[in-house]
């Protein structure tokens, strides 16, 4: 579009030939607003503003809907269009194209949010009616002033950044690199793997966890096109969709990774033993020169300084010593990366609710209270007890167990929402207790949540093998017993719902199930990615149907639990997901950029310097020769910030102006149209 | 649109439009889609406020309430708060039409309006 063109349709006042959609979306509109009566009244009273033609439709972003607007333009020669209907989010695209298809610019096409902020909030319909006519008011006003814009393209880096090296991480890491474009793998831990690579067998089908999850692992190591960059983590984020620049802060890992052969006599030489809070849960212990589990990708072990004896002291460096290849680098620092990608994808995970926060199960208090992620590594044969299930002390097989579900879920104390995956593990635990001790095993449950392929079949399984199910939440467990067969046991309190009683049942062992949780620093991962998150600190996605791996800013995408909790498939089915709307991104090769800018003009511009502070994108650049303010299109990110600030009225904001949003006021407030009685 | 593009001429065009009161929302502090531009829109809700006493009004004709996309109710809560508060301050009569009651509102709050 020139800029004649653009003189010209801001100019021609008067000249504007306006069409109101109206739309029913079945009932969902107009079960609250009276479209018809809103039509009639925008076609007649908002006449000498510019409509020609003001229409109701049932569906308005149905084809037939887009065609009546189409063929509006064509025959009655439309030069503006509002359409009163959902919220931009979901149709402006819709009515956007409709409009290019009949030849008009898109970006003359105003939609109004009738639904949203109209008749999904509001009750009483006369009011309602008569918020959706102020607000059609406001459109039509801000429509008038409304230049037909193009959007710029930018092209797409194929490069991609995945943030989390859990399942889901893997699995759009491989998709993508396998497809042939680059992938950077971030992940905090020294290796990846995330929290299936701690679990023993995987629900309803007891696949060995380690088999299935580590070949892919070995994959992302040594795939061609992925750069993996473990114990690193993202320190910020630029630019935008197609061009984003990544810091990455790749920890010391005060180890070669070149001259590095990964044999290990480094930690098997290391005096100093720190217990495992991450892999083993606590169960276990590592070394402080470590690789958090055998089959660790990468196999290059990281020294723990705060808990290595050479800080501490000053001396020891046993494992320098034994080092063939001289691979330990004491003075190693932490190594500042920038990265060039163009798509992002957050796969951060989740943290297990903290179970200590339920002080009536006792965890922490009474050391025969486990957590999942604990059996998790008692069940496994490369954990600290090789996979005997065994009491705290390290020897005695428990006779009776107690799986305590819903701990931290479902619960208005903690966490209102399911965390899906509890029930099914706790069928896991009880078959894995029953196989492995010939335990008698007690289910406390509220409901059993069994959905999904062969999950169900499980729970009949579990059923079958003789397990207890206990219908009630748990009011306590407790050490204090009250009769003598109570004596020495952990004694779980329970209103058994399906017969009506309270009951106390004598267990060796108890197990809690505890929930999801986002993780504890989700929050600033969002803000870092400019992304928004739930109140509880999920991710938030784009659309919670539609649109489930995308979110809100484009060129970033979510998947696995860092969205919500959710079971391995999910995950990889959501791995999956993420990486084949990056590879469509990709094949696109460019990006269009809703053409939202601020521009200067420089003929106002006085060189106060004001705006120049104002932008957290560096879009604004000041030339000392002319002395005026420019700024740069491709950085401008349309927030609109400087154009409030700039005192001469220099800035205007495409989309946005100052012109756009007084008209727009004025037509919410109606002074445009002539007063109507109160009555009607 | 961010907050931060919002222009005190906005607020008091809106005022002088027939508005009783301006509400103006956006991102928590550090949760701001731009960045940082939220706490400009805190800089000039002062000003404004200054501003609105300059004129003799009420500055509780100006509410900021910060709200995130997950605050559904809350935000429901502070509209109906705030029009509550405006309702008790009484109608500003700023608007072109003067005394003639806007059609924008339903007429029985029209009449709780008017000051006994």
């Amino acid at each position: 579009m020139t800029e004649n063109m653009i003189e010209n349709t801001s100019s021609n006042d008067g000249q504007e030939k306006i069409g109101v959609y109206v739309c029913h979306c079945g009932t969902n509109i107009a079960g609250v607003v009276d479209v018809v009566q809103v039509a009639e009244w925008a076609a007649k009273y908002l006449k000498h503003r510019g409509v020609v033609i003001a229409r109701e439709y049932k569906f308005m972003c149905s084809s037939l809907g887009q065609e009546l607007i189409e063929k509006d333009i064509k025959e009655l020669g439309l030069n503006r269009v509002i359409v009163a209907a959902c919220s931009p989010h979901l149709h402006e695209k819709t009515f956007r194209t409709a409009c290019a298809n009949a030849g008009l610019n898109p970006f003359l096409c105003e939609m109004v949010s009738i639904r949203e902020q109209v008749s999904w909030v509001h009750t009483d319909k006369a009011a309602a009616t008569a918020k959706a006519k102020a607000m059609i008011s406001g459109g039509v006003e801000r429509v008038r002033h409304h230049v037909p814009l193009e959007p710029m393209t930018v092209p797409i880096n194929p490069a991609t950044l995945i943030v989390g090296g859990g399942i889901a991480g893997i699995q759009s890491a491989l998709e993508i690199a396998d497809a042939g474009f680059h992938v950077y793998l971030v992940e905090r831990e020294p290796s990846i793997g995330g929290h299936m690579a701690q679990f023993d067998k995987t629900f309803p089908t007891l696949d060995c966890s380690a088999c299935i999850l580590t070949p892919k692992m070995v994959d992302v190591g040594s795939h061609p096109n992925i750069t993996l960059l473990t114990w690193s983590e993202v320190e910020k984020v630029e630019g935008y969709v197609g061009s984003f620049t990544v810091t990455v802060r790749k920890k010391a890992r005060k180890v070669d990774e070149e001259l590095c052969t990964g044999c290990g006599i480094c930690q098997e030489k290391c005096p100093k033993k720190v217990i495992d809070n991450v892999f083993e849960a606590g169960l276990g212990y590592r070394k402080a020169v470590y690789t958090p589990f055998p089959q660790a990708v990468p196999n290059f072990p990281v020294i723990d300084v705060p808990n290595c004896t050479y800080y501490e002291k000053g001396t020891c460096k046993a494992c320098e010593i034994f080092c063939a290849p001289k691979a330990i680098v004491f003075d190693q620092q932490d190594q500042i990366l920038t990265l060039k990608v163009g798509n992002i994808i957050l796969a951060t995970g989740y943290d297990l609710f903290d179970a200590r926060r339920m002080t009536n199960y006792g965890y922490g208090r009474l050391p025969n209270v486990f957590t999942s992620l604990e059996m998790e590594r008692l069940f496994n044969a490369a954990g600290p007890t090789n996979g005997n299930v065994v009491l705290r002390d390290g020897k005695t097989t428990p006779q009776s167990v107690g799986i305590i579900h819903c701990v931290g879920s479902r619960d208005k104390n903690f966490n209102n929402y399911c965390s899906v995956i509890c029930c099914m593990q706790s069928l896991k635990f009880a078959h894995l207790v029953h196989e492995r001790t010939g335990a008698t095993v007690y289910n406390f449950y509220i409901d059993i949540r069994a959905a999904f392929k062969d999950y169900d079949e499980f729970y009949q399984r579990v059923l079958e093998e003789g397990t207890l199910f206990v219908r009630g939440k748990v009011a306590e467990v407790s050490d204090v017993p009250r009769v003598e067969s109570e004596k020495g046991k952990l004694i779980i309190q329970v209103e058994d719902t399906l017969i009506g009683k309270q009951r106390r049942i004598p267990v060796d062992m108890v197990i809690l199930s505890a929930g999801l949780e986002p993780r504890k620093d989700s929050k600033e991962t969002a803000r870092t990615f400019g992304i928004s998150c739930s109140a509880n600190g999920w991710f938030t996605e784009k659309h919670p149907k539609l649109d489930p791996v995308a979110t809100m800013t484009e060129g970033i995408y979510i998947a696995g639990c860092a969205q919500g909790p959710k079971d391995i498939p999910a995950s990889v089915a959501q791995g999956a997901a993420a990486a084949a709307r990056v590879l469509g991104k990709i094949e696109q090769k460019a990006v269009a950029l809703e053409p939202i800018r601020a521009s200067v003009v420089e003929e106002r511009c006085s060189g106060c310097r004001i705006c120049n502070g104002l932008c957290p994108f560096n879009a604004i650049t000041f030339h000392e020769d002319r002395m005026v303010t420019e700024i740069n299109p491709a950085l401008c990110q349309g927030c609109g910030t400087c154009v409030a600030a700039c005192p001469a009225g220099a800035i205007t904001g495409t989309g946005f102006s100052n012109d756009q949003i007084m008209a727009q006021i004025e037509g919410l407030m109606m002074l445009n149209v002539e007063p109507e009685p109160v009555a009607a | 649109m961010c907050s931060g593009r919002l222009d005190p001429t906005f607020v008091f065009k809106a005022l002088a439009s027939g508005a009783d009161g301006v509400m103006i929302t956006g991102c928590h502090p550090g949760e701001c889609h731009y960045i940082e531009q939220n706490y400009k829109a805190l800089r000039r809700i002062q000003l404004m406020r200054r501003t609105l006493q300059g004129f003799g009004l009420e500055p509780g004709r100006i509410r900021l309430v910060w709200a995130s996309a997950a605050e559904g109710n809350r935000f429901a809560s502070e509209v109906a708060a705030f029009v509550e508060e405006v309702r008790a301050l009484g109608p500003l009569h700023w608007g072109k039409n003067g005394n003639v009651p806007s059609i924008a509102a339903p007429a029985a709050i029209q009449k709780e309006e008017v000051p006994a």
